[in-house]
């Protein structure tokens, strides 16, 4: 570093007529290198659009044909050699899918809204703790929950039933639902839980009532997020519900579902049932669309208030 | 405060049930699980060296095409779209993350996998005169595939974090590089993504946890461990991973044999610990430094 | 400077001035809406100039026209002309990072590059357009530093990082970053807002030394700082249908012993804000 520099140098005039020259000079070259990295960067999200466009197209033109009454409400066929376009419809997958989905729902809500105001409540070190176990089991590969609840139940029972997979989705949908409830919780200004208090109402039961309803629209974007997430799992559920081809709404019986039905006919040798899978994961991705766009009309909800 | 204890022994003995009955597969199985090869479930080889690399290198590949991608896609979101579409285009490609893994598993399997198989590979391969790593014979089902379908699922992730990490920066600073004299594409690349990296890093982080455990969708394209395809040795290989096989073999699970699959999660679950451990620890200094 | 300083003869408006910036009618819209409107005033080189006024009087919109920083603003539209030099800033034989690196802008909060260094900073701007002599670079980075009065505090760390400074260093190293391309002009917008009065009296005393090397425009909110520190000042109001408008424009004496205009004399007397 030179330290004889002179702030007022004659030279000044120079360094910025040298500076004056490198600019004009470089400024093609700067100017073609920012158009091509932005160009870059448009290609970059053009590439994103395409894998979306090709399995929307996909499924939407190859799985129209299939949406027929009678393809929702028929149970599966079996297609064999001397008839193998016998793939009948998807039924008894849809009765499964409510079933064990409905099933986890009923038991995750309750759950993890008492999880959600034992963590409101509280703040013990404990509290942490849950929370980031909660986040690790939702970052978990799915098929983990499958095996611990084929282990504990199944091989125990020697048995399937439709509720095994209930409560293997609980271990997904509980983190969810708990998660998004004890945000919405937080979320309520303590202005309301104050005013509450003052009116001498006891603070656990009745602030309840008060924080709750306040925090509903998120609770609910929490349930309608976890539910869409669980009605396309297919790892968790698919070796502890066994399998059904009757159209039965039964907890306690086996059960398929739409995910385990496509697994099964993907993984099978007959064309014609391959090809019905595109009527299935037409049918998964109305349901689980519908799910996720509800969820996210109650957060633009919560938003508002 | 009991509902929370009740979590906890749930988690516990999640744990050890899994430990437990791995026990009599690491037995069956030995030490040979992590570096054998040969991996043939039906036929009693366990071996599982081909799943671990198969796991390792279709993460590795998806994250090399998503991360470009994904972030790319950001800040072309951030910079490029018009303020009011901003929200309408980041939905629509968050929209991929919620495609359930099964619809990816009929998607790559019935169009992607004649695609590469029919038209993709047989071009790289004429391209390169059959040279490593393009060698031996295309079915368009393996690792390859397997790649791609993966980083189409995580790249969503990569892109929905990034962007609101970009969003965060401070537009002082945008303005301060402009105002003197930078061009766009040099605000973005000096200014911009330096004080991203963190951010970014969680993201990409995030993105490799959901690639690791993938299951369905992976196991219907990678076209398993095969005589023909021992090893991921070449871009065309097929092969499988831990999650993969473990769905693929569940059905026979009865028997010590089943056990060895629970030594496969057990492995599973410490990979994806181990890399979700540093991850956080990098992003965790890397917060230090700006403290 | 004494506020009452009467022992120096008024000045008159200097017409034979060397003009270094023009403003000729130039009026801001966003969205159709005027924020500013048909104001025109000539900057005199090697003076500062400032704009003062209440809140919402458009300065800042107005001083951010004069390095086209609303281009960035899809919803914004600049009339009138600009000239640096007799050159309209929005001819295009000028390329715009060009014009920027003539004229710097200071801004209101310090906003030094948290990932780089003291010295990185320093040098951002020739490194944006292209200088890559380390040489050159090493002596531009103390030339601007000393100029900006950091020099001696931060030359035994110049590779730590910026984030280090206290608020009036960071601010000077702002102003140091923008002085090392060599400036004709540097733009400050109300850049004491956020110091303590240590710093805002350090940065004062610097704008009055820099005005030997480059043209300053100050937005300010201080009208005492106006004074201190201004040589001709334009007074903005904003009329009943929320656009800024140039009331007056003149030496600072004159704005603020014997302005024109009542409403200027209203507001230096401090009858509104």
């Amino acid at each position: 570093m030179s330290t004889t520099t002179n702030p007022t140098d004659v030279a000044s005039h120079e360094r910025r007529e040298f500076i004056r020259a490198t600019s004009a000079k470089s400024y093609t070259r700067r100017a073609w290198t920012s158009r091509l990295y932005l160009g870059a960067l448009s290609v970059a999200l053009l590439i994103a659009f395409v894998p979306l466009a090709s399995i929307l197209q996909n499924v939407v033109g190859h799985g129209i044909h299939y949406i027929t009454w009678h393809y929702l409400t028929t149970p599966q066929q079996y297609p064999s050699i001397t008839n193998p376009d016998n793939v009948g419809g998807i039924g008894n997958a849809l009765a499964g899918t409510a079933v064990v989905d409905l099933g986890a729902v009923l038991i995750s809500i309750p759950v993890a809204l008492l999880l959600a105001m034992a963590m409101f409540e509280f703040t013990h070190r404990w509290v942490s703790a849950v929370r980031n176990a909660m986040e690790t089991f939702i970052g978990l590969p799915s098929i983990v929950f499958g095996v611990f609840t084929y282990v504990s139940l199944v091989q125990t029972t020697h048995q399937f039933h439709a509720y095994f997979g209930s409560l293997a989705l609980c271990f997904i949908m509980i983190p969810v639902m708990t998660i998004n409830a004890l945000a919405a919780l937080r979320s309520v200004p303590d202005t309301l839980v104050e005013a509450g208090l003052s009116l001498g109402s006891r603070p656990s039961r009745v602030m309840l009532h008060v924080v709750i309803p306040a925090a509903k629209s998120r609770i609910f974007t929490g349930i309608f997020l976890a539910f869409s997430r669980a009605v396309g799992e297919t790892a968790p559920i698919l070796f502890v519900v066994g399998a059904s081809d009757l159209v039965r709404f039964n907890p306690n019986a086996q059960a398929t579902t739409l995910p385990s039905l496509m697994w099964n006919y993907l993984i099978g040798s007959y064309p014609s049932e391959r090809a019905s899978c595109w009527g299935i994961a037409l049918v998964l991705m109305a349901v689980v669309l519908f799910f996720n766009v509800l969820s996210r009309v109650f957060i633009a909800f919560s938003n508002k208030s | 405060m009991s509902a929370i204890t009740l979590v906890g022994l749930v988690v516990f003995y999640f744990l050890f049930v899994l430990a437990k009955n791995s026990i009599p597969g690491w037995s069956l199985a030995g030490w040979r699980i992590f570096y054998a090869t040969g991996w043939n479930f039906g036929g009693g080889n366990y071996g599982a060296l081909p799943l671990i690399l198969g796991t390792l290198t279709t993460t590795f590949f998806a994250l090399c095409l998503a991360v470009p991608v994904g972030v790319g896609a950001a800040l072309a979101i951030v910079f490029l779209i018009p303020r009011r579409l901003q929200l309408a285009v980041s939905s629509l490609i968050e929209l991929l993350a919620v495609v359930p893994s099964i619809v990816y598993g009929v998607w790559g399997a019935l169009v992607m996998a004649s695609l590469l198989g029919n038209h993709v590979e047989p071009w790289i391969q004429n391209v390169v005169h059959g040279s490593w790593p393009f060698n031996g014979a295309p079915t368009g089902y393996g690792l390859t595939l397997g790649a791609i379908v993966l980083a189409v699922m995580i790249m969503p992730i990569v892109t929905a974090i990034s962007r609101d990490v970009i969003v965060a920066v401070p537009k002082e600073l945008t303005e301060g590089a402009l105002s003197l004299g930078a061009t766009r594409g040099q605000v973005i690349r000096r200014v911009i993504l330096p004080s991203c990296k963190t951010g970014i890093v969680g993201a990409v982080t995030l993105a490799t946890g959901r690639a690791l455990g993938e299951t369905i969708a992976l196991a219907t394209v990678l076209g398993g461990v095969t005589q023909a395809s021992p090893l991921p040795d070449r871009a065309f290989a097929t092969g499988s991973t831990l999650a993969a096989e473990i769905a693929l073999d569940f059905g026979a699970i009865t028997g010590k044999a089943g056990n060895v699959l629970y030594a496969l999660a057990l492995i599973l679950l410490v990979i994806v610990g181990v890399v979700t451990y540093f991850a956080r620890s990098i992003i965790r200094r890397n917060q230090k430094q700006f403290s | 400077m004494d506020v009452t300083d009467t022992t120096v003869p008024p000045a008159p408006f200097d017409t034979t001035a060397d003009v270094r910036v023009s403003v000729r009618d130039v009026s801001v819209l966003f969205s159709g809406k005027a924020a500013v409107r048909n104001v025109t005033f000539d900057v005199h080189s090697n003076k500062v100039t400032s704009l003062i006024g209440p809140s919402g009087s458009g300065k800042t919109t107005l001083l951010r026209a004069i390095n086209r920083l609303h281009a960035l603003n899809h919803k914004a539209t600049v009339t009138g002309q600009i000239l640096l030099d007799g050159v309209n800033i929005e001819d295009s034989s000028v390329p715009i990072t060009v014009l920027r690196s003539r004229i710097g802008m200071v801004f209101q909060r310090p906003n030094p590059f948290p990932t780089m260094s003291i010295y990185d900073n320093a040098v951002a701007g020739l490194r944006f357009i292209g200088v890559k002599d380390k040489k050159f670079l090493e002596e531009s980075a103390e030339k601007a530093l000393r100029e900006a009065v950091l020099w001696d505090s931060v030359k035994d760390r110049l590779k730590a990082p910026a984030a280090t400074l206290s608020g009036g260093e960071q601010q000077r190293l702002c102003i140091a970053r923008a002085m090392a391309v060599e400036p004709e002009v540097l733009l400050m917008d109300e850049p004491t807002a956020s110091l303590d009065p240590v710093s805002t009296q350090q940065i004062e005393e610097l704008v009055t030394s820099l005005k030997e090397f480059v043209t300053i425009i100050i937005v300010t909110h201080n009208m005492q700082q106006a004074h201190r520190i201004s040589d001709n000042c334009a007074f903005l109001l904003m009329a009943e249908d929320r656009a800024g408008e140039l009331i007056e424009f003149d030496t600072t004496y004159k704005i603020f012993n014997d302005p024109a205009d009542s409403r200027t004399l209203d507001y230096t007397l401090g009858r509104f804000g």
